[in-house]
């Protein structure tokens, strides 16, 4: 195209009164063109780099950060910000690619130290020397669940690369997962360039106001982390009152309780009854029932109503968690989760009881 | 010699006493208004915003189970019934495709809610 004004003022001794005139204006048309094209070519090398990866789709993304997890060894320093309270911890992670050993010793308030084994959790507190020993069910969730054809992530979330930032030492991806509809938060994840590994993300509520963040202030990637160590620990409760949670798995039909209206895209994940220690009536114990769109959960509690303790209806948050409470007959059911007040409220209008 | 000392000039950062009116005028501004907003009971947050978990309760005398704790705000009342849910909903209701790198991660490292 830069050649085409020449050709023509080769063919000038023929041309009409005219032709220097156009020949003149196509040669700043292009004198102009080249400029433009220098300058976007400028403009791109003043920019920051872009990801080096292709686009990826929101699911890829999330397998991408989880397989990370699974197969990338590190320590590091863990900062969680919500609200008005900060609190910090040391983290030791090691993984064979068949289970994932973890250490977490908390820097702020009561001293304890968390170690899981795949979905097996202990946590020990030095304080009242007490071992809490669980298993999550949370945890062996995904990837399976991002696989299956119910995934219904892509439905209400889109991804969008923003670019490439430093966080604890390391260049991540920036990518933003936002919300569809206003029935959930959005979030911006800084993954690690090289493995993958999310480095800090950030719970976006309305108008892109960051409501929580979790971010490592220091990582050491392939660190020397020794899986038997933390094995040997996680079994050490020598000196500590072992407590197993007494969680009794169960559904919501069978303690009497549905939803009469389906909340878009959130889809019932698990329901227990946690024993008290003391008697109670058939469909009177305490009940958690857990909802999750793939990315956001809301735990649905339900108790017997008491005029003492169930007073307050109005909403309440402590960073990207928020809670809505709701008198339901004889019954009182708390919505919590990190989505909005909005769907909180939708889920406690939509509870009712099928058994009197 | 004899040393004759010059007559004392005012130093460029010594304190003026107009200024000093004018500060303590604005110190009044700012108690009246903090007070103000104190006594509406409503701070300085919109109606349509989310009270924090740790805040004092309009009605503390009848929350038989709240504790006073001191923060860094002043001393707050904490409602445990809240709190036991936050955590309960931390271990049992993460169900995320983040749970692994880090869900996990951030519940046990919020230090509010301690694990039971």
């Amino acid at each position: 195209m830069a050649l085409t004004p020449f050709r023509i003022r080769r063919s000038g001794p023929v041309a009409s009164g005219h032709r220097p005139l156009k020949t003149a204006l196509l040669g700043w048309r292009v004198a102009m063109a080249t400029a433009l094209t220098a300058g976007a070519c400028l403009t791109a090398l003043a920019q920051p780099a872009p990801a080096s990866a292709p686009s990826r789709s929101v699911s890829e993304w999330l397998t991408r950060m989880h397989e990370a997890s699974r197969q990338r060894a590190y320590t590091g320093t863990l900062v969680v910000s919500a609200g008005a309270s900060m609190s910090a911890s040391k983290i030791w992670h090691v993984c064979d690619g068949q289970q994932q050993v973890e250490r977490i010793d908390s820097l702020t308030g009561a001293p304890r130290t968390t170690i899981r084994r795949n979905n097996e959790v202990i946590t020990f507190v030095p304080e009242n020397k007490t071992a809490v020993v669980e298993k999550r069910e949370s945890l062996g969730l995904f990837p399976d669940m991002g696989r299956t054809p119910s995934n219904q992530i892509p439905q209400f979330y889109s991804a969008r690369e923003v670019g490439v930032q430093r966080v604890a030492g390391h260049l991540a991806d920036t990518v933003e997962i936002l919300p569809r509809d206003e029935w959930r938060f959005g979030y911006r994840i800084w993954s690690e360039q090289q493995s993958g590994l999310v480095v800090k993300i950030q719970t976006l509520g309305e108008q892109g106001a960051v409501l929580e963040q979790v971010a490592f202030t220091e990582l050491q990637l392939d660190a020397p982390v020794s899986m038997d160590k933390l094995k040997q620990a996680m079994r050490d409760t020598r000196g500590y009152e072992v407590i197993k949670p007494a969680l009794k798995k169960t559904t919501a039909e069978a303690q009497g309780w549905r939803l009469k209206e389906a909340i878009p895209g959130f889809q019932s994940m698990s329901c227990h009854t946690r024993e008290t220690g003391q008697s109670v009536a058939p469909g009177q114990a305490p009940m958690q029932w857990v909802f999750s769109d793939g990315l956001a959960s809301v735990s649905l509690f339900v108790e017997p109503f008491d005029e003492q303790r169930h007073r307050q209806e109005k909403p309440a948050a402590v960073g990207a968690t928020h809670s809505v409470g709701r008198r339901v007959g004889d019954h009182w059911v708390t919505a919590m989760g990190e989505v909005p007040v909005v769907t909180l409220k939708r889920f406690i209008q939509a509870i009712e009881r099928t058994q009197p | 010699m004899p040393v004759v000392s010059a007559p004392a000039k005012e130093a460029a950062n010594d304190s003026v006493f107009r200024w000093k009116m004018v500060a303590g005028f604005a110190s009044l501004a700012a108690v009246a208004a903090v007070g103000w907003s104190t006594w509406l009971g409503s701070g300085v947050a919109g109606p349509g915003a989310s009270p924090q978990l740790v805040q004092a309760p309009a009605a503390p005398a009848a929350q038989a189970e709240a504790v006073l704790v001191a923060t860094p705000q002043g001393p707050v009342v904490r409602d445990p019934r809240l709190e036991q849910l936050l955590a309960e909903h931390r271990q049992h209701g993460g169900m995320t495709a983040l749970q692994a790198s880090t869900g996990f991660l951030r519940n046990a490292t919020f230090d509010a809610g301690d694990n039971r």
